[in-house]
């Protein structure tokens, strides 16, 4: 990487900073890929069971509250102008809507396609492009969700395609998580301690 | 064939650690002391000693407080220095542009 694109890097990586935090969907990663492993299992007890999942769900929300809170002891703070908050109103905005669309179309199984799978793959291609581009892993997790909204097709629609959907979000969110946060590590310089030598933290 | 590059740059923007202080907070309203540290692996006294010139030259506006008990240093830019490393990336994107067009008027070489 030349000087010249390191800082066009910094720039992109300074205004959408709390987008390259890959860490903090960690969790939400392996919580879908444990919800999705739940459903193989027979429901003996619906209400343990819907139990358990919060309980999962509310373990994920306070593990990336607190990988949140290392990032800020870690790298420090930036804060971003309005522009940015309204960035993060739409994609929490869009994120529930396409959620809700799970939901809606998980009642209507008769489609020849699964558009949640699709919204997904656009929704993370659209993320992409408005906070700088560049990240490619994007590209193949949006990819393999256009893969798997066309199971149906292959008559695999009905419980396989939301389990294929869980499974291939887990993966992603995982795999495409701690991507973003190698990228991370990659822009910021090891401090230099005193006595002139490097150390990475 | 005389061919040069005709670019001169400020250079209290162009030393690399603060030419990477001032595009990172170009791209933010603010940052605090830490991330401009991680970003430019700066010990804190030599980061300290960057802004302050930065801070003398008008370029950066330098604000301590405290959350909670501990101390937090934020660094936003000036509306001159947001002119200055404008004008700074314009003027790099200009030798660019300069490299690229010397490049293709240079004989080829043969090795």
């Amino acid at each position: 990487m030349s000087e010249l694109q390191r800082l066009e890097r910094i720039r992109t990586v300074t205004r959408y900073f709390a987008y390259w935090q890959g860490l903090k969907v960690v969790p939400m990663g392996l919580l879908c890929l444990a919800v999705a492993g739940m459903s193989r299992l027979p429901e003996t007890n619906p209400t343990a069971v819907l139990v358990l999942r919060l309980a999962l769900f509310t373990a994920a929300l306070l593990a990336t509250v607190f990988i949140g809170a290392g990032y800020k002891r870690q790298f420090g703070v930036v804060y971003n102008p309005r522009a940015n908050w309204r960035l993060d109103a739409l994609t929490l905005f869009v994120t529930v809507s396409i959620l809700v669309g799970l939901i809606l179309v998980d009642l209507w199984p008769t489609l020849p396609i699964y558009l949640t799978a699709l919204g997904y793959a656009f929704f993370f291609v659209w993320v992409r492009q408005v906070t700088g581009g560049g990240r490619n892993h994007y590209l193949w997790l949006a990819a393999v969700l256009l893969l798997v909204s066309l199971l149906p097709l292959f008559g695999l629609g009905g419980s396989v395609a939301p389990q294929m959907l869980l499974v291939t979000l887990g993966l992603g969110l995982v795999v495409t998580g701690v991507l973003d946060h190698l990228e991370l590590i990659r822009i910021f310089r090891p401090v230099e301690n005193k006595n002139g030598a490097s150390a990475r933290d | 064939m005389a061919l040069r590059l005709e670019t001169e740059f400020n250079k209290l923007l162009h030393e690399p650690a603060r030419l990477a202080v001032m595009t990172a907070l170009s791209a933010c309203q603010s940052a605090d002391f830490l991330f401009l540290q991680r970003l430019t692996g700066l010990t804190k006294g030599n980061l300290s000693s960057h802004l302050t010139k930065l801070e003398e030259a008008g370029y950066v506006r330098i604000t301590k407080q405290f959350i909670g008990k501990f101390p937090n240093t934020q660094v936003s830019l000036t509306e001159p220095g947001r002119a200055a490393i404008e004008g700074h990336w314009r003027q790099l994107d200009e030798l660019r542009k300069q490299g690229l067009r010397l490049r293709e008027e240079l004989p080829p070489r043969e090795f």
